[in-house]
């Protein structure tokens, strides 16, 4: 347990965790939600009150060390819940991976969406060159993808992840070994 | 279990600085300069608003405010989210309508609701600022952001206890004074607004206290630990690149950790943990915080009574500076239209050398030298520039700072040295006298006559038997020495993967041959298969090539794998059609016999050369350059020997036998020559 100059951060787990279980038990009382939206257990706290308000969430995914198993998270969402706006959230959480101390594969630092879209069941991401700043081998590489796909198909209606990298398509990452310049799916893995 | 650290009414409260947190009434101050981390905030897209400073996404002096502090934000205009992603990793949210700023999946109410205007969100700056952990205190005539030490975890471990400590910023604690019964240490820059004093229950610790002293704009924290008699401390390493993690062990108990306190860390030595370092420390066990869907905090241990502890403040401070040691003390980046201009401050005078390589990344090292500020890692505004790095990257017997560069485009580098320095000017002015690609210097001595070196050139030929169609060369296995050239794979631990590869390589060739086989080489000396700076696609293509047009039996490409952090191990086969999966699995499985390594398995994954060449294929990861271990493992030619061994093996397994008595198909032209490897074969950068 922590010490901390935000209050609500050292009572947040509490009323997290309590929440977590008022959920499990019914419906949260408050913006319930959108159809679009894969809905989980986790929620958000007010902080300074003890009024427990639940959230419509995205699950987050990063692959463990292992390379086999991921590890996933839910980052609650605001009123909007366009499929696009999702999309780019989800992307840029990826891309940050789990908080430090989350053993995780993890993209280059820096490295954000430039844009995404989504067309039909396509959401089609343009990297920021950092992405290409790897000192990782095949293993890292194909790691990132696969978080980066999971989460991204994830979402409602998308089945397909295409990738571009500073608005070009790529073959792969130079000197790298995974292949980026055809739809990824929950398949390919 | 984590523990917690109870907070009660402090003895030292008095002492502490009286800082004055910005509330929203100061923050109304439109003329109020705003300073951060020594540096003002020019923030050239803001205004007033409701208690704090409305400011655009598309500013610039928030992108470098963000930079400085090792985070960045991400946003696109039309779409809803804003996200500030924070050196840690965690993310602060803004939504677009919303009066709200979410962090760490909880909600505050932002001081006004969050719109979008000329294709930019604008966001409550002070706002944004406190969720980094930076406290507005105002000073006046101005605002100073001042970096927070945010947060003390205290986790038992193994007989001891774990002192994690969060701030603002990379943390560079100092030793002040250690004894049998307490130590001092000091975090320079940092505030904080934890409780002053707490007492604890834990492993070697009895009590903690904490005080603030110096000034707004440079404070110093300052941690007294009460330990039990002859309790040591040590400094562990942590991923978080604004964390501390320091071990306290009784007497009894292993500390597992480099002590504090000994020789080695004298009264005044920094213990200079920054970014650059954790890596190379072991990790502490760290919760993973809201992750673990049943992870439950602890309840709030009651604080104990109140009992009188000594009155501490540390009574002499020293600025943690050694001249004994040459230290980089500070870098100035001066960009202009002619030239980016860099500054590297350095005490002493150390020599340097500096190289520039193709692909656009310059840098110098600093052999001995330490580094004296915190390390940098960011993008570069610059049309010459792409991103700047500034670490130790050295060992504790070997030290080493380096300034690398990522360079835009081919811009002249030019490099000069004075007393207080090196300067560096990146610029398009092609009248610029140039270095050459590779040099050395001493800090102080002009430099002289730079001895060109010759950029890499040449490639290898490839395919030289058009003739032969796919699959009419079921003698002929092609092995790929993966990167190579103006590509040097991964690099760590003193040794680059293109070496490697081609040593192994080498070797299985000769295995082969002997076997009966035909063997070619996508390449057999250090160049690039394709031509040097090719793209990834060329480059990836001409190998397969090589394997296509031959017609080749089997495809083996030979790679090392790398990491970010050192702890992972072991050796993958990766193929990628399914019928090749038989063919992996049988070499993956020799390579785990014979080598020791740990099994990571075989793998399906998308890569380029299994996926594009039309035989069997596959791709070993042999072991992890990056990991102490296994790059110990590559270092030595008898197992680079027993990697070739086991492929090989794999092989005659994997076929049936050896060609001459399974085949007769005509014979190729003359295989490549197969000279017996070198032990001696340079594998160094």
């Amino acid at each position: 347990m922590s010490v901390s100059r935000q209050p609500w951060a050292i009572v947040g787990g509490v009323i997290v965790a309590a929440a977590v279980v008022a959920t499990r038990q019914g419906p949260p009382h408050h913006h319930p939600p959108a159809p679009v939206v894969e809905v989980t257990a986790s929620v958000a706290a007010v902080p300074s009150s003890d009024q427990i308000v639940a959230r419509p969430t995205i699950r987050i995914y990063a692959t463990r060390l292992d390379g086999d198993r991921l590890v996933s998270w839910h980052v609650p969402i605001g009123a909007s819940h366009d499929i696009e706006s999702l999309a780019y959230l989800a992307t840029v959480e990826a891309l940050n991976g789990p908080p430090i101390g989350v053993h995780a594969v993890r993209f280059p630092p820096g490295t954000t969406p430039q844009s995404v879209r989504v067309r039909g069941g396509t959401v089609y991401v343009d990297l920021s060159p950092e992405v290409e700043r790897t000192t990782a081998g095949g293993f890292a590489e194909a790691g990132e993808f696969k978080g980066l796909v999971w989460t991204l198909t994830a979402l409602p209606g998308i089945e397909h992840v295409r990738l571009r990298v500073d608005g070009a398509t790529l073959p792969t990452l130079p000197g790298g070994h995974f292949e980026l310049d055809e739809p990824l799916s929950r398949a390919d893995w | 279990m984590n523990r917690s650290l109870a907070p009660i009414g402090s003895l030292l409260a008095a002492a502490a600085l009286t800082l004055v947190p910005l509330t929203g009434a100061c923050a109304d101050e439109s003329a109020a300069s705003i300073w951060a981390l020594g540096s003002q905030v020019i923030l050239a897209q803001s205004t007033p608003q409701v208690g704090d400073r409305a400011v655009a996404t598309s500013d610039p002096g928030l992108q470098r405010f963000l930079t400085r502090v090792g985070a960045h934000i991400s946003y696109q205009p039309g779409q809803q989210y804003i996200v500030v992603t924070r050196a840690d990793h965690r993310s602060i949210l803004f939504t677009i309508g919303e009066k709200t700023l979410r962090f760490d999946g909880v909600d505050q109410d932002a001081p006004f609701v969050v719109r979008e205007h000329d294709g930019a969100a604008w966001l409550p700056f002070f706002a944004l600022a406190e969720a980094l952990d930076f406290t507005p205190v105002s000073t006046g005539s101005s605002i100073v952001l001042q970096p927070q030490l945010t947060s003390i975890d205290l986790q038992p471990d193994h007989g001891r206890s774990l002192l994690i400590l969060h701030a603002a910023v990379p943390t560079h604690p100092q030793l002040v004074r250690a004894t049998a019964a307490e130590t001092i240490i000091r975090l320079p820059g940092l505030g904080t607004h934890l409780p002053m004093q707490h007492f604890v229950d834990a492993p070697g610790l009895r009590a903690i206290d904490l005080a603030v002293t110096g000034n707004p704009r440079n404070p110093t924290t300052t941690l007294t630990l009460y330990t039990t008699l002859h309790s040591r401390l040590g400094l562990l390493g942590t991923p978080d690149p604004d964390g501390v993690v320091l071990a306290v062990a009784p007497a009894h108990v292993a500390l597992g950790a480099p002590p504090l306190g000994g020789a080695k860390f004298a009264a005044t030595t920094a213990l200079a943990v920054s970014r650059a370092h954790t890596q190379n420390l072991p990790f502490a066990p760290l919760p993973e915080r809201g992750i673990e869907a049943d992870a439950t905090p602890s309840p709030l241990p009651t604080p104990p009574p109140v009992a009188s502890l000594p009155t501490l403040l540390p009574a002499a401070v020293s600025n943690g500076s050694s001249l004994d040691v040459p230290v980089v003390n500070d870098i100035h980046e001066m960009p202009d239209k002619e030239a980016y201009l860099i500054h590297l401050s350095v005490a002493g005078q150390p020599t340097f050398s500096w190289h520039l390589l193709g692909d656009g990344r310059f840098y110098v090292d600093l052999p001995g030298a330490s580094l004296g500020i915190p390390p940098r890692e960011e993008s570069v505004g610059d049309p010459r520039v792409v991103s700047l790095r500034l670490r130790a990257n050295g060992t504790p017997d070997a030290p080493n700072v380096r300034l690398a560069l990522t360079l835009r485009g081919t811009p002249l580098v030019a490099l000069g040295t004075d007393p207080q320095g090196i300067t560096i000017r990146v610029t398009t002015d092609h009248s610029v006298a140039a270095i050459s690609p590779i040099g050395s210097g001493r800090i102080g001595v002009p430099i002289v006559a730079p001895v060109a070196v010759a950029a890499p050139s040449g490639s290898m030929p490839v395919a030289d038997a058009a003739a032969f169609a796919p699959g009419t060369n079921p003698r002929l296995i092609v092995i790929d020495p993966g990167h190579g050239g103006s590509d040097s794979g991964a690099i760590g631990n003193g040794m680059m993967e293109k070496n490697l590869t081609l040593d192994i390589a080498r070797r299985l060739r000769t295995l082969l041959v002997e076997h009966g086989w035909q063997v070619r080489m996508t390449r057999d000396s250090d160049v690039d298969v394709y031509r040097p700076d090719d793209s990834a696609h060329d480059e990836l293509q001409a190998r397969c090539d090589v394997a296509n047009r031959l017609g080749a039996r089997l495809f083996i490409s030979i790679h090392i794998n790398s990491f970010t952090t050192s702890e992972l191990t072991g050796t993958t086969t990766y193929y990628y059609k399914p019928q090749d999966a038989t063919f992996a699995r049988i070499i993956q499985s020799r390579l785990i016999a014979d080598l020791g390594t740990d099994n990571d398995g075989v793998r399906r994954e998308n890569f380029y050369v299994v996926r594009h060449t039309t035989m069997p294929s596959i791709l070993v990861e042999t072991a992890f350059i990056s990991n102490p271990s296994d790059a110990d493992r590559l270092r030595t030619p008898a197992f680079r020997q027993h990697v070739a061994q086991a492929i090989s093996e794999g092989v005659t397994t994997y076929t049936g036998g050896a060609p001459s008595t399974v085949l007769s198909a005509p014979l190729l032209p003359a295989p490549d020559a197969t000279p017996t490897p070198s032990d001696g074969d340079d594998l160094l950068p």
